[in-house]
């Protein structure tokens, strides 16, 4: 019936479950630890029936959002930039690699210095986070195109509009997605970690605020969900990826995420 | 002679690209914003890092802080991410067992376990170092694993054909072609690591880099801040270099030198 | 004399297919194979020569028939190292060097460490490749390469050498003149050699026999002896005989792609 992979898969995660369950009813007196998965649930659907849930998962969403189609936009015009003419890559490289060798993490404090802490500082940090690795995959694309179709655009007399559109960013598109792909997962752990420094909204707030009131229940619902939207995302992208490139083999989940 | 026209306009290129950049920030700093506050000049930063590091040298406790902390999460990450990786290669039943819970931790936002860490470790040297060791172990066993997955089939029907015996296979043909995955990932890990660190010591700690910059940020020292980003990402370039040398010495074969 | 090394006895291959009859590979294959004599097994692409290597190789088994090694059958010696096999791509290894690619099938096998090098560089120097024991195969041409390749298998000292198709993605000069080390190799080594290749002139140049398979279900379809005298050099390639037989060959294979449906079919 099913695959064999996923009936142990299935197997390993429920077992896993009733295993922390009953290990937590037993051994622990109090659910500040760990909570059992029962009370998880619990406090999941409470928390849920209250709004407060929708509230901060809506305010992630949106910075991310905003973040993200920033840095995709801008990301794709700069490096199609960088891919076409020597001259604004050699004057974009240094600042870009210096952009890429910080972490993020350092320079959320300065970051919320700058912007403040209401959603703008979270939307330029997803935005920082992403933009590198779209901007460096765009180049790479449109540099790493053979040479044989842009013969054959010539030969066919398109213009260079036509030659954009219809050469260089559909052939640059696999590179694209996977800068996308690669920034996805590092921008969900950003807003979280800039979120948790310092703002009144969002995944992260819901963290700090679990975890500094030991509500560990709570703690562990927001850690769930976080694991759920992560892994949701990431198939999602590996979907999309699949999709628009299946001749990419998308065995290299490796990379990063 | 072309080239090294090319070459000359390179550089200028380059620099006169971050000289600009350098001569706006100051003029920014000084004249546009001129709030200490928010944004210093760079003639500042260097004054202050070179303070910071020759003179009273502040610098150090906070960089051996979170050397110790880095290294050994970084080294239990090897440790226990590369035979995983390997066992998971290996055996489908391992595979299948082990995947679901990999998948879940690896992309789920690393951040997110911290508190659950602390609340376990409590905020000593433990929560840290498994901090850091989550972050780096992830891309460490997914490299180590899909390495060893993905050794061409040619190579092992050859070995076969050599009739080598699975322990001849494994040190002979499976091993030496995974070494460059598990160094990408190795790779990989610095940045991660690095990332852990400033996360482990934002929560709670008294010394350490991440502690460092958070200070400077909560005091709006913007100096310091600014010396503290550049050291971290100084670290994180420094690491790469690291890998890719033991990268070059460790894989000759991918490299062009002629053999003696 | 003694009996022959090798001997297919209707000798099959197929593939179980789910919810279908199987496929069929090859079928009915009887050959027998003397002791050094150098045999070569032509057929139109996708006729199953690749797979009747890996056969009796080991490297897969046979659904049916008997392969028999000096008068054993295969499954009972197939633990031993009897055969070495040239691969198609030179599957050379890309962290070792000339030597220790050579090493690969030799090394551990009980024997001391520095006889083992010895061999492996006499083997080097057989195939001409002395003073590149230390280049990494990127570092190596494509001819090269199959010399490496060569060495490699030659070096177990194999009862039989299977060789499929090695000079196949060589350009067409050097591809001549690993013809003519060949011969010079096996002069000098006297293997008995199973070739599969889809070159005829490449068969009649280097063989005793040539084997015609027809197209797949593969199958002997029929043998030549080559009646031309050795050591043999290009100039052989212009001999009447040999074109005759080149022509003879060609005609057969012709029929069989043919009757496959044309090339647009293989
Ligand atoms: N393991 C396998 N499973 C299914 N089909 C196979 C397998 N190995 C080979 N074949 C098929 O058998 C046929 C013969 O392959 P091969 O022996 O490589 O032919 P040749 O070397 O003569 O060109 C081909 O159609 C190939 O696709
Ligand atoms: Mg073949």
């Amino acid at each position: 019936m099913f695959k064999k992979e996923i009936v142990r898969g299935a197997i390993s995660i429920s077992v896993g479950v009733v295993i922390w369950e009953i290990l937590t009813r037993l051994l622990l007196e109090n659910e500040l630890l760990i909570p059992p998965p029962s009370s998880v649930l619990r406090t999941f659907w409470t928390l849920a029936a209250s709004g407060k849930l929708n509230k901060h998962f809506e305010a992630t969403l949106i910075e991310f959002a905003y973040g993200f189609s920033t840095a995709c936009t801008l990301g794709i015009i700069i490096g199609y930039f960088m891919g076409m003419y020597k001259w604004f890559d050699e004057i974009m490289d240094p600042w870009i690699a210096t952009l890429y060798s910080i972490p993020v993490i350092a320079i959320v404090p300065l970051i919320i210095i700058w912007f403040g802490i209401g959603m703008l500082s979270k939307i330029i940090v997803v935005f920082k986070i992403t933009v590198v690795a779209i901007i460096l995959n765009t180049a790479a694309g449109i540099k790493n195109l053979d040479p044989v179709w842009l013969e054959l655009a010539q030969s066919l007399r398109l213009t260079g509009w036509q030659t954009t559109y219809k050469i260089r960013f559909p052939g640059a598109l696999p590179y694209i997605i996977t800068g996308m792909r690669l920034g996805v997962g590092r921008a969900l752990l950003a807003v979280v970690v800039a979120e948790l420094m310092a703002s009144n909204a969002g995944l992260g707030y819901l963290l700090r605020d679990s975890s500094e009131t030991w509500d560990s229940p709570k703690l562990f619902v927001t850690v769930i969900l976080l694991a759920v939207i992560g892994l949701v995302s990431f198939n999602l992208i590996k979907r999309l990826e699949q999709r628009m490139a299946p001749w990419r083999q998308s065995a290299e989940w490796s990379s990063e995420a | 002679m072309e080239a090294l026209t090319r070459n000359l306009n390179s550089t200028i290129l380059r620099v006169g690209s971050v000289l600009a950049g350098l001569v706006f920030w100051h003029f920014l700093a000084t004249t546009v914003i001129n709030d200490t506050t928010f944004l210093v000049s760079p003639i500042v930063v260097v004054a202050t890092g070179y303070e910071m590091l020759f003179v009273n040298g502040e610098l150090y406790p906070h960089l051996f802080a979170s050397s110790w902390i880095f290294f050994y999460g970084f080294l239990l990450a090897i440790v226990a991410g590369v035979p995983l990786g390997f066992l998971m290669a290996l055996s489908q039943i391992v595979r299948d067992y082990v995947n679901p819970w990999m998948t879940t931790l690896y992309t789920t936002p690393r951040i997110a376990f911290a508190p659950v860490l602390l609340l376990w470790f409590g905020v000593g040297g433990g929560a840290k170092v498994s901090i850091v060791f989550l972050g780096c172990v992830f891309p460490i066993l997914i490299n180590s694993y899909y390495g060893m997955r993905v050794v061409n089939r040619e190579y092992v029907e050859l070995a076969r054909s050599f009739r080598l015996n699975s322990r001849a296979l494994f040190f002979k043909i499976l091993l030496p072609a995974s070494v460059p995955f598990v160094l990408a990932g190795v790779r990989l890990a610095i940045g991660r690591g690095l990332t852990g660190v400033a996360i482990a010591e934002w929560f709670g700690a008294t010394e350490g880099l991440g502690y460092l910059i958070f200070f400077a940020g909560q005091t709006l020292n913007i100096p310091t801040l600014f010396v503290g980003v550049a050291v971290f990402a100084a670290l994180g370039i420094f690491g790469f270099e690291v890998v890719r040398r033991v990268e070059a010495y460790a894989t000759p074969w991918k490299t062009d030198a002629r053999g003696s | 004399m003694a009996g022959p090394v090798l001997e297919l006895r209707n000798l099959n291959k197929e593939i179980p297919r789910p919810g279908g009859d199987p496929f069929i590979i090859f079928k009915n294959i009887n050959l027998t194979v003397r002791d050094g004599e150098f045999v070569s097994i032509v057929g139109p692409s996708g006729c199953g020569k690749t797979t009747l290597l890996r056969v009796i190789n080991g490297l897969m088994p046979h659904s049916g028939g008997q392969i028999l090694i000096d008068g054993k059958s295969a499954e009972e010696v197939n633990q031993e190292l009897l055969m070495g096999f040239v691969f198609q791509g030179a599957s050379l290894l890309p962290w070792r060097t000339s030597l220790k690619n050579v090493l690969l099938g030799v090394e551990g096998r009980g024997q001391n460490a520095k006889d083992t090098e010895q061999r492996a560089r006499k083997h080097l120097e057989l195939v001409g490749l002395s003073g590149f024991e230390n280049y990494y195969p990127h570092q190596l041409s494509g001819g090269m390469q199959q010399r490496v390749n060569l060495a490699r298998a030659l070096a177990v000292n194999p009862r039989i050498l299977l060789m499929d198709e090695p000079f196949a993605a060589l350009d067409a000069q050097t591809r001549n003149f690993m013809q003519l080390e060949l011969l010079r190799i096996w002069r000098e080594t006297r293997k008995t050699v199973i070739f599969v290749t889809h070159m005829i002139a490449e068969a009649i140049l280097l063989s005793d026999r040539v084997v015609v398979f027809t197209h797949r279900p593969g199958t002997v379809r029929s043998e030549f002896q080559v009646p031309l005298p050795r050591p043999r050099t290009m100039d052989i390639k212009s001999d009447p005989r040999f074109l005759d037989l080149e022509n003879v060959v060609w005609k057969q294979i012709e029929e069989e792609v043919n009757a496959a449906g044309g090339f647009a079919k293989l």
